[in-house]
């Protein structure tokens, strides 16, 4: 399995403000516009943001596992999601987020990790769901015992359930080295108010909530305050499931995807969600392998700038 | 919000039913007397029917909804409790009252209530195979959801309102949920029997009892 060597970074965004991440916006679009950024077939590297509280570096796409991997004790199932994972780590991936609200998602996960001749880099990121904080330490255990890690890289509140309790612990357990880094969730746009409240007064690295080339309400708050306070941003749903598939992918591809280096139209509804400067990486999730190629494409080459990521929203909403 | 596919629920189903064969026998064998018995009509029928289909809905909620289909989903911990509540209603209503009874002889009711009952014992697997994965993959009656519902509804229809209505509000919340899962899931071998519970449902609590001239006790 090929080791993930070069990377191209993207300037994390912690602790800017509103105007300089507009000014990202169109200093990443000029960098783009000039060929600075590497395409996928002279150099092979691959797109990273920093987390902005550890400057850890992350590869721009992700992997969830919402329903894909959820597949029970099914052998021929598991089979196929170890084919996924594996083509993930191949083509650079390292974000892996799951839930213990996923079914066997995490038990599936660790199922795939095993038969792994070799995991080169895997940032763990699950989530404590559970409405007593009692309960939330043996409900992330048993993740880790899922799993098959010692500690998570990332433990986040899941749909911010009794968030209140559950940070307290993450906290504790963050301290004691248990796990690296913090974070909540939402998604699909709910509870954004509260969301944000617990962004501005606590000390967590990372956020998670819905974001793609439709539902795009993050833009006006949740993404700009993220930047301004040092947090990184994992997107969720970046393909409103397969909702934007079955609207859009019986329409041609603009010819200028080409600009962006976009072959298909998941790396176009890739490429929109990770040039914006305050997110850190999307998560799509697929049960197959050509998928995740199609996915892991969008690690590489040029990204819109501004006005190319206006563009892009203007032709999916005139189709 | 379903965190499944269809292909996934399947392969469970079948795991399921491998797991708890035979089961399937006394269960399909325990309808099969519910039907007989509701067909003949006897007043002191009732209660034992109503015990009868408290066993299924219990066993349904416990040992499918909470220790198999609560692997791949969240969801299903409530179910189990709904089911759970439906059986001991059932089983109180059929033990410790002994009603009600089926009208006898059956009116138009009584013939729609037979007919869907019927189809709970043999439409799963028949579906199952001609729109789904395969007869293995099957709901079967008193060990699975969709055909225990149906079942319940058809001989609650058959009772021609001698059954009181509160053994509808269940079938009809695990039915309605059914539809809206089954749809997401783009399965119609799932949609069929919780959308006959469903219109069964609404059927029964829409009709006037025809209780003129039946024997059966109320």
């Amino acid at each position: 399995m090929p080791a993930v060597t070069a990377t191209t970074s993207i300037p994390a965004t912690g602790g800017w403000s509103r105007r300089k991440l507009l000014a990202a916006t169109a200093a990443l679009g000029a960098t783009a516009a000039a060929g600075l950024a590497p395409s996928r077939a002279a150099t092979g590297a691959i797109l990273t943001r920093a987390v902005p509280s550890t400057g850890e570096m992350l590869p721009v796409v992700g992997m969830g596992s919402w329903i894909t991997f959820n597949v029970g004790a099914d052998a021929a199932l598991r089979k196929q999601r170890v084919e996924v994972l594996r083509t993930f780590f191949a083509r650079g991936g390292t974000v892996v987020d799951s839930s213990p609200m996923y079914g066997t998602s995490e038990e599936v996960i660790g199922h795939c990790l095993e038969r792994m001749d070799e995991v080169p880099s895997l940032f763990a990121a699950s989530k404590v769901w559970t409405w007593f904080t009692a309960s939330g330490e043996s409900q992330m255990a048993e993740s880790r015992r899922l799993w098959g890690v010692a500690r998570f890289d990332l433990m986040q509140v899941h749909n911010l359930l009794n968030w209140e309790g559950h940070l307290e612990t993450l906290m504790a357990d963050k301290a004691a080295g248990r796990v690296r880094h913090i974070g909540i969730t939402t998604s699909h746009g709910r509870r954004h108010d509260e969301f944000e409240a617990v962004m501005r007064n606590q000390p967590i690295d990372f956020v998670q909530f819905t974001y793609n080339i439709l539902d795009r309400e993050a833009e006006s708050r949740l993404l700009p305050l993220a930047a301004e306070r040092g947090l990184a941003v994992i997107v969720n749903r970046p393909f409103r499931r397969k909702g934007l598939f079955d609207r859009f992918a019986r329409h041609p591809l603009p010819e200028w995807a080409g600009e962006i280096d976009c072959a298909n139209w998941a790396q176009f509804f890739l490429k929109f969600i990770v040039s914006h400067p305050a997110v850190t990486c999307a998560i799509p999730a697929t049960t197959r392998v050509d998928h995740m190629e199609e996915n892991m494409g969008a690690l590489h080459g040029r990204l819109p700038d501004a006005a190319m990521r206006a563009r892009m929203v203007r032709y999916v909403e005139g189709l | 919000m379903l965190s499944f596919t269809a292909e996934v629920y399947f392969s469970l189903l079948a795991r399921y039913n491998a797991d708890i064969w035979p089961a399937q026998i006394p269960a399909g064998a325990l309808a099969l007397a519910v039907l007989v018995l509701a067909w003949r009509g006897r007043p002191a029928s009732g209660g034992i029917i109503a015990a009868m289909l408290g066993a299924m809905w219990l066993w349904t909620g416990v040992i499918f909804h909470w220790f198999h289909f609560a692997t791949i989903s969240f969801t299903a911990p409530a179910i189990a409790a709904l089911f759970a509540v439906q059986g001991l209603l059932l089983l109180w209503r059929g033990v410790a009252r002994g009603k009600p009874a089926v009208a006898s002889p059956p009116g138009l009711a009584g013939r729609v209530g037979a007919a869907l009952a019927t189809g709970a014992l043999v439409l799963s697997p028949v579906l199952a195979e001609l729109a789904g994965p395969g007869w293995r993959s099957a709901e079967l009656v008193g060990v699975a959801p969709g055909a225990t519902a149906l079942l319940t509804v058809g001989l609650f229809i058959a009772c021609d309102g001698r059954a009181p209505r509160y053994l509808l509000v269940v079938p009809l919340i695990w039915s309605a949920a059914a539809v809206a899962a089954a749809w997401f899931l783009d399965s119609p071998a799932l949609m069929a029997l919780p959308a006959l519970t469903a219109c069964g449902a609404m059927l029964a609590l829409a009709s006037v009892p025809e209780r003129a001239g039946r024997t059966g006790a109320r």
